[in-house]
């Protein structure tokens, strides 16, 4: 049997090495500890931080930098009520960098919701009515009632007391910046949210969501001038292929006219989709991107099947007010592809950005234009095109082409030339529009 | 003259032990590469290694001698994708099997040493000694004492929950 000191000493030797092995990972140096923290993932690092106060402090940055770095809210008081909890957090609050609203609100057509749940969802169709009219009955009295601008406008005044100055922003979920809409438990979010939203059961409301956040940001002096405002919001343009234009929801239209026009966003990150939804399905669906900062458009037909015409570019018809702001000397990079264009609305639209225009791209044209008579024309609409770009597209630093062709006789069988190039430099650019104008008179 | 491959060299332990070795297993460890380069004398002066005892140093050079034929460390933009996976090879695996006092000590070393594969290795040997454990599970891994009241921990737990997976 052991003695009495020999226990005594395996008992010490026992807490020595206890001692030694105790808390290792704890005294390892921070920036290595910050290395084991980066391979952790949400749900590790999460009870990592429930350990015990060091290991709380040690993986705690990285939690921050992590998942707090952008927030995403819905205009839910869950949510918001959580924005205004975090900018309370005087531990948390210094990781936030953004917060992007999500441009979704519920739709609050209980019939259409219904419609739209007989075709997809049946055998769910009643606990997701349910769900949707419990949602519906938390959105909608903290919109009516302005809540939602106060719960908002206190979480500004929080960050901005705290020294914090954020990126503002509202994303688009369909159209996203890199964004998604937070469907995660920390929100509270409902777990039908989820649901109902691959249903379709929400709707985009991205001018409503912005002059949200701005009546917010006013109301506590928060200082837009100072943060970047992160915008990416999408209108659906109804157009018909050759009848009059409709125009785009005069509202929405209304209030991001209204952002635009405030100096102190203009250098903010805005960016515009439009989604142009012919009347008839001859057409194609087409897509007007607007790139505010760059001061960038692109426009294209969005596929469909080979039998449907291309969609036709009107340059910024169907935009409203927008169309005023975006009018003249706006862009600086101007790319339609896959399109059909009557020559005299191009050529228009591109002589109203000369003072701007520094980049052109003009890919898989079809030109139109009504047919007159070649005796009766002075110059034709195929040589005038490439006159314009020469005479009046004087800031022209880059122009390519590629597959341009002509629907009528008026445009004939263009030149090598518009079927591939690419000029750099206002001498290139001279040198290769006088050889298309040369080419056009040889064949003429 | 013998080749830069066959070269041996010999390394100090801070317990004052010297361990002979081939120059292009040491140098694995850019603290020696740029030690001898500085130096300019390879082989001819011992190279102390101050911060590693010679238990942790053999085990260190073990490994080096094993990954001497690798490629060499990616660079920095790999370096995000490489953090994504707690993947180890088979080998390293093995090498990792040691008692966490020995664990800690190679992490220690590859980073005084400055061999960051050996350190990755090592990080994410310990970030999967993490991995799908519950706080209290953590705390016994790593001996840790649990110095939180309730009302802190249900804090956390609150903070825990505005995390979005990404």
């Amino acid at each position: 049997m052991p003695s009495t000191s020999s226990l005594f000493f395996l008992y010490l030797a026992t807490f020595e090495l206890k001692k030694r092995i105790m808390d290792l990972f704890l005294r390892l140096p921070i920036e290595i500890s910050n290395l084991v923290v980066d391979f952790l993932e949400r749900e590790s690092l999460t009870c990592l931080r429930l350990v015990c106060k060091k290991a709380h402090h040690i993986a705690t940055p990285t939690f921050g930098r992590r998942y707090l770095h952008t927030l995403r809210p819905i205009l839910f008081p869950e949510c918001l009520n959580a924005l205004v909890a975090i900018s309370e957090n005087k531990l948390l609050r210094g990781y936030v960098k953004s917060i992007l609203f999500a441009s979704y609100t519920l739709r609050q057509s209980v019939s259409l919701v219904e419609m739209i749940l007989r075709q997809h969802k049946p055998e769910i169709k009643e606990r997701l009515l349910k769900a949707h009219k419990h949602c519906i009955g938390k959105q909608q009295p903290l919109i009516e009632s302005g809540q939602h601008i106060d719960l908002i406008a206190q979480a500004l005044t929080n960050f901005r007391d705290a020294g914090a100055f954020l990126a503002l922003g509202i994303f688009d979920n369909k159209h996203s910046n890199g964004s998604k809409t937070p469907m995660y438990k920390g929100w509270s979010a409902d777990p039908y949210y989820n649901q109902l939203f691959e249903l379709e059961a929400w709707f985009r409301d991205s001018g409503d969501v912005m002059n949200t956040v701005i009546q917010a940001a006013n109301r506590c002096k928060y200082p837009l001038s100072s943060v970047e405002l992160d915008l990416c919001v999408s209108m659906t343009i109804p157009m018909g292929a050759r009848d009059a234009l409709r125009p785009v929801d005069t509202g929405m239209d209304r209030i991001l006219a209204q952002i635009l026009s405030e100096a102190s966003l203009c250098n903010s990150k805005l960016v515009f989709r439009f989604d142009i939804t012919p009347v008839s399905d001859e057409c194609m669906t087409s897509r007007l991107d607007i790139d505010w900062q760059h001061r960038r458009l692109s426009f294209h037909s969005l596929q469909r099947s080979r039998e449907t015409k291309l969609a036709c570019f009107r340059g910024l018809a169907g935009l409203g007010k927008l169309t005023n702001i975006f009018g003249i000397n706006t862009f600086c990079e101007i790319d339609l592809s896959r399109c059909e264009a009557e020559t005299y609305i191009l050529s228009k639209f591109l002589r109203a950005h000369s003072g701007s225009l520094k980049r052109l791209r003009l890919s898989r044209i079809v030109f139109r234009g009504p047919y007159v008579p070649r005796e009766a024309q002075e110059i034709s609409p195929a040589a005038k095109f490439p006159r314009m770009l020469k005479d009046d597209l004087k800031h022209l630093e880059y122009l390519e082409l590629e597959h341009l062709t002509g629907s009528n006789a008026n445009w004939p069988t263009l030149p090598l030339f518009a079927t591939n190039t690419k000029l750099e430099g206002r001498h290139d650019i001279e040198i290769g529009l006088d050889m298309w104008l040369q080419s056009l008179r040889e064949a003429g | 003259m013998a080749s830069t491959d066959d070269q041996k060299i010999i390394l100090v332990s801070s317990d004052g032990v010297n361990i002979q070795t081939d120059r292009i297993i040491a140098e694995r460890s850019m603290l020696i590469k740029n030690m001898i380069e500085d130096l300019g004398t390879p082989g001819e002066e011992p190279i102390p290694i101050m911060n590693v005892s010679e238990a942790v140093l053999r085990k260190v050079l073990e490994w080096c001698d094993h990954h001497k034929k690798d490629p060499p460390p990616e660079k920095d933009e790999d370096a995000e994708s490489r953090k994504k996976t707690t993947d180890i090879e088979e080998w390293d695996q093995k090498f990792m099997q040691v008692d966490q006092e020995m664990l800690f000590e190679i992490i220690l070393a590859a980073n005084y040493m400055d061999i960051k594969a050996l350190l990755d290795v090592g990080c994410k040997t310990v970030a999967n000694m993490i991995k799908g454990k519950s706080p209290e599970e953590i705390r016994k891994t790593f001996n840790i004492q649990n110095d939180f009241t309730p009302e802190e921990e249900e804090q956390i737990r609150r903070e825990n929950e505005w995390a979005e997976d990404r």
